[in-house]
């Protein structure tokens, strides 16, 4: 920026030189933050298909393991075989993850359907009907949009202890009906998809209010709603601090809880295993992210942008 | 006649309003306001964890916990590492995003595989904290990565020696924090400047503003709401730190330095469901970051919010909403 500023009031053969240098500073920038960004991700992976050997190998002398490490291929060797067996079959850590991920993907599931439906349903009672309560209760809701949830945890907790509701999955799932955020989204964007004159012409046509909202309504805010669902789904998969207190039995577990134990367990020198895990639970969250990176990062640019 | 049938028919309609939202509320009223009220009533009593003392006798103490709390030097140290290592991640993260948000929408530069850039950058945001904080305890540990750069200069003596100190263990949480969210803050800033009017841009550039100062003109004061929005977001998900830190301290192998990273929330969910169970005394904690999170947004708003200009403001996120939304082709 400094150099390009100080180049419009510089002489104009130097110019594209200016521009020039900045321009290789960007790419410089760019590429440097995107090995920081991808680094981490590419040892974890490396490292799961090496043996705990060839990881403490490593501590003798740093440098050359790297030229190693870079050398391992990425095919799945006798060694990823190895750690996947150590870690889900036969050795000390023996973690339930294919459960896990039945376990993680019920809960964001239940819990992002849940949540789209009825942020949804209650966006468009505020959005078209007009009762008396409906500007101070929408107020309210874009209130406690700024109550973090963590405040309210312990007796959230201890009411699902007295229910009995420990090693379930409805604590969370359920109470994504009520998500204010998602209401506040899907209400902004339904002042621009969404017109009366649709919903009139649908009541002429003689369909129920819950028709004209599930047949007609639903299908026209779609994009609105795959972008939150996407985020809904992530923000219910990576969920920790909930779980982590509520979910007991290790076949009731998440993802993010049996990867907690990767670092619990006193005899889990199997590096090679505890990055297989590290792996293992970051897998169907690149695909995922993969394939709908493009809608991702445009519901990123939105949801910003919103008051 | 026609009309008034009309007006009736509407009025009737109406009342589904109540019957679409009700879900919303009833579940609210559950599972978020009655913890909320939970959480003040308990944080005045001496309550123990339910599964400790189901029969739940406890007593009214009046403000107790809260002095207890305060005195507390485990959540003084919380109450000092948690907004640290949040400013320590912050910074950094609010000045990359800035500067490539700033590099991305410059027509000069023409900045070539900015989706590509996107897609990388954003991508540690969406990846589980819990595996990205047990990822980054395994580099520190003993045969880890982070940990044998650290031997190689010299940081650390010997590799047998695990790393030990509390700054750097607050740094790598806040580098983590930094690492994860500087490409969301990003992609924010960049559709906060895309929906600049650029005539702006071009009436600047005829009366012969540089590109520093048609930043700081014209860019800064437009974007302070987006950049106000990423500080209280920031700042408020900041205090309630967990997963990445909790995965350091957590566990028969956590760090040396998992006291110096211990932050607020960590240091509820322990009072509350370790030790003494002391669910009360969890409580009157939970209320003194409720507490401390809604002055600090309001401070913030009150500095950073020019209420002269909230129209023109207005108006520019509306031009910019609009134009993230015809961006998000689907």
């Amino acid at each position: 920026m400094a150099n390009y500023g100080q180049a419009g009031q510089g002489m104009k053969g130097g110019y594209h030189a200016r521009i020039l240098a900045v321009k290789i500073l960007v790419y410089i920038v760019c590429i440097l933050l995107t090995v920081m960004a991808l680094m981490p991700f590419v040892i974890m992976v490396f490292n799961a298909s090496k043996s705990r050997f060839e990881i403490n190998a490593a501590r003798l002398d740093w440098a050359p393991d790297i030229k190693n490490s870079l050398a391992v291929s990425l095919l799945p060797s006798k060694h990823f075989i190895e750690n996947a067996k150590y870690l889900l079959k036969d050795g000390v850590l023996h973690l339930p993850f294919l459960t896990g991920f039945r376990n993680s993907f019920l809960i964001a599931a239940g819990a992002t359907l849940l949540q789209v439906y009825f942020s949804a349903l209650t966006a468009y009672g505020f959005a078209i009907y007009n009762f008396k309560l409906n500007k101070p209760l929408y107020g309210f809701i874009m209130a406690i949009q700024m109550i973090p949830s963590q405040v309210t945890i312990i007796s959230f907790i201890e009411m699902m202890y007295k229910w009995g509701l420990t090693n379930s999955f409805i604590p969370l799932i359920v109470p994504a009906i009520a998500a204010p955020s998602t209401v506040f989204f899907l209400r902004q964007y339904m002042s621009s998809a969404l017109s009366k004159e649709m919903v009139e012409a649908g009541r002429i046509d003689g369909a129920s209010e819950f028709g004209i909202f599930n047949r007609l309504v639903l299908p026209i805010l779609m994009p609105g709603i795959a972008t939150m669902a996407i985020f809904a789904m992530v923000t219910a998969w990576n969920n920790y601090l909930l779980p982590s207190i509520l979910l007991d039995d290790l076949d009731k577990q998440t993802v993010p809880q049996l990867v907690a134990k990767l670092n619990g367990n006193k005899y889990s020198t199997e590096f090679g295993a505890i990055y297989f895990g590290l792996t293992l639970s970051a897998a169907p969250l690149v695909v995922f992210y993969l394939l709908l990176s493009k809608y991702i990062i445009a519901g990123v640019a939105l949801g910003g942008v919103k008051e | 006649m026609a009309s008034s049938f009309k007006t009736r028919a509407k009025l009737e309609k109406n009342y589904f309003g109540y019957i679409f939202i009700a879900p919303f509320f009833i579940t609210y009223l559950i599972f978020q306001l009655t913890p909320l009220i939970n959480t003040i009533r308990y944080s005045l009593t001496n309550a123990k964890a339910w599964y400790m003392d189901p029969n739940q006798n406890f007593d009214f103490v009046g403000l107790d916990q809260f002095k207890a709390v305060l005195e507390d030097k485990f959540f003084k140290e919380a109450y000092y590492n948690t907004p640290v290592m949040w400013i320590m991640g912050f910074i950094p993260q609010i000045l990359i995003a800035l500067l490539l948000a700033s590099w991305f929408t410059n027509e000069k530069i023409r900045v070539k595989g900015q989706g590509f850039f996107k897609v990388v950058f954003y991508m540690p945001n969406i990846m589980t904290a819990a595996t990205i904080g047990i990822l980054f305890l395994a580099f520190i540990r003993s045969n880890g990565f982070i940990h044998n750069i650290c031997v190689s200069i010299g940081y650390v003596k010997d590799e047998r020696y695990a790393i030990n100190s509390e700054w750097f263990g607050r740094g790598i949480v806040a580098f983590i924090n930094f690492w994860m969210w500087y490409g969301q803050t990003m992609i924010v800033l960049i559709a906060g400047i895309m929906g600049i009017n650029p005539s702006f841009f071009e009436a600047a550039s005829i009366d012969g503003a540089s590109g520093w100062q048609s930043f700081w003109k014209i860019t800064m004061p437009l974007v302070k709401p987006i950049l106000l929005y990423s500080l209280v977001t920031s700042l408020i998900g900041g205090w309630q730190m967990f997963d990445v830190p909790n995965m350091f301290a957590e566990g028969d192998n956590h760090a040396a330095f998992s006291r110096d990273v211990t932050t607020l929330v960590m240091y509820i969910k322990k009072l509350a469901y370790t030790g003494q169970f002391q669910v009360g005394k969890a409580c009157a904690a939970s209320v003194l970051l409720f507490a401390t999170t809604a002055v600090c947004s309001l401070i913030l708003f009150y500095i950073m919010g020019d209420h002269s200009e909230a129209k023109a403001k207005r108006l520019e996120k509306k031009r910019a909403k609009q134009a993230a939304m015809e961006g998000g082709d689907y």
